[in-house]
């Protein structure tokens, strides 16, 4: 069996700075950010009250059938799976469906419907319960809905590897392809917590920014004074396809998803290693994958989530990894603009690595007006900046101690 | 079982079907079959279900639920349940 090369060819990314591919890359550029005070649902009386939420256009919005039956991590999904087919150009009705499958990442999945189940069951009883729950709130329902709403007989899944779930379905739906069980996939993340248990049961573990009163300022990943990261909802889907797939339909490859390192830091819950090995080993096992050296890896986007935890084990994993080159790439964290949207965070990044590579911009890490010295990184601070990006490593570190990074390469 | 009673079970079906499950409340009529024009599956016959029993104050069975095909079904299901109390 011939190993399937694996490109890069739709992109749909919903997030709180922007949605749809040009809106993204224009709000990165500009700088924008996703944060602001919480409105879907009274945070008033919470240590946090500030999130990246996104605005869904009314050209997305759904008719109220489906709202009741859908969660919004599925709404997010779907409207980046649209955004994506759009963008790749791709005719599913001339498509073998049985050669197209679907690779959703969710860290939480349904979690407004569990949410509202358990008052409806606390409140009137557990019979009272909603018969479409369990469907409802099902960590794979964004999978099944996207397979059921084109006709995709392919292989589906959902991945769930918390904050690293994104990336690794990306990872997944690559080895799908490669391995000849798909021509197509449609690959990414969704996550829709901003809910009040979920915001606060974050909270409760110390790991969100408090800094309520400045929203836009609060993410602030590799500052001297970071005080945790901003959570988000968000989604974004890739459409991957086999070289050959995708040379045959003459499609625009926006570049090409070279391979992917994992690993277990087999450490803590939720503690990164404080040396940095696991993702050190993944940073190495990407590059190992896609055949880069150190000195070949153009841009790296980060996983900078803005905790201090992160991101002091992340910069000792890029130091063990790229040993001397290790200053001297460029970094930036996504998650400084749109928060961290969780298990749609690695796809999302996706797509910002992918748009590195295309438009030559490396974006910038928003209010890093006081790099942490101790840091010893070169990161990309405030402004884009311009480079002739080839190659990109991005990064996801997830709670559970899953490591992922995925390698694009210009096509 | 009054006029005013059959009224307001109209009323209370199709604020099910529109308030619980989303129906686009202009497709509501009383020969509606649930599941080819409204698009309504067994998952959400069991809520309407559920729903309508808060109103008849009893349980319904599967048997009766599976019986209800139409709007008009459903809400002669509530109204004898209404009228033998």
């Amino acid at each position: 069996m011939s190993v399937q090369a694996v490109v890069v060819t739709g992109l749909g990314p919903v997030t709180p700075i922007g949605v749809g591919a040009r809106v993204f890359h224009e709000a990165q550029l500009g700088g924008r950010s996703g944060i602001r005070a919480i409105t879907h649902f009274d945070a008033r009386e919470l240590p946090v009250r500030i999130a990246g939420e996104v605005d869904i256009p009314d050209s997305f919005a759904w008719a109220s059938r489906d709202e009741a039956v859908t969660d919004r991590c599925t709404h997010l999904a779907a409207v980046a799976t649209q955004l994506a087919l759009t963008d790749s150009g791709l005719d599913l009705g001339v498509e073998d469906p049985t050669r197209v499958g679907v690779v959703i990442g969710t860290g939480i999945g349904g979690v407004t419907t569990w949410e509202c189940a358990a008052h409806t069951a606390m409140e009137r009883g557990c019979q009272a319960l909603s018969a479409r729950f369990i469907p409802m709130a099902m960590a794979n329902n964004a999978a099944s809905w996207i397979t059921v709403r084109y006709g995709l007989n392919g292989p589906s899944l959902a991945v769930n590897s918390a904050c690293a779930s994104g990336a690794h379905a990306i990872a997944v739906g690559h080895l799908l392809i490669a391995s000849g069980q798909a021509d197509v996939v449609l690959a990414g993340g969704a996550e829709a917590p901003l809910t009040p248990i979920i915001v606060s049961g974050f909270a409760q573990m110390r790991a969100l920014s408090r800094r309520n009163d400045e929203p836009e300022r609060a993410s602030r990943p590799f500052h001297r004074h970071r005080d945790g990261f901003v959570m988000a909802e968000g989604a974004a889907v890739l459409v991957l396809e086999s070289a050959e797939h995708a040379a045959a339909r003459g499609a625009n490859v926006h570049a090409t998803l070279a391979g992917a390192g994992s690993s277990s830091d087999a450490f803590h819950m939720v503690k990164p290693r404080p040396d940095g090995d696991g993702a050190c080993r993944a940073l190495a096992g990407a590059m190992r994958s896609a055949g880069l050296t150190p000195d070949a890896v153009s841009y790296v986007n980060a996983h900078g989530t803005g905790t201090s935890f992160n991101d002091a084990a992340e910069a000792k994993a890029v130091h063990a990894a790229f040993g001397e080159m290790a200053g001297r790439i460029p970094m930036s964290s996504t998650k400084s603009q749109t928060g961290h949207s969780l298990g749609a965070s690695g796809a999302v990044e996706a797509v910002a690595s992918v748009q590195a590579i295309t438009s030559g911009m490396i974006p910038a890490t928003a209010n890093l007006d006081d790099p942490d010295p101790a840091l010893g990184l070169d990161v990309v601070a405030l402004e884009p900046r311009p480079a002739a990006v080839r190659s990109v490593l991005s990064s996801s570190f997830a709670f559970g101690g899953h490591n992922i990074v995925l390698a694009f390469t210009r096509a | 079982m009054t006029i005013e009673q059959s009224v307001t079970v109209g009323v209370l079906v199709k604020n099910v079907l529109v308030d619980t499950l989303g129906v686009d409340p202009e497709r509501i009529d009383p020969d509606a079959d649930l599941e080819h024009d409204l698009g309504l599956d067994s998952l959400d016959r069991v809520d309407l279900l559920v729903s309508l029993e808060t109103y008849t104050g009893s349980g319904l069975s599967d048997e009766e639920l599976a019986s209800v095909k139409t709007v008009r079904d459903a809400i002669a299901l509530v109204e004898q349940r209404m009228a033998s109390r």
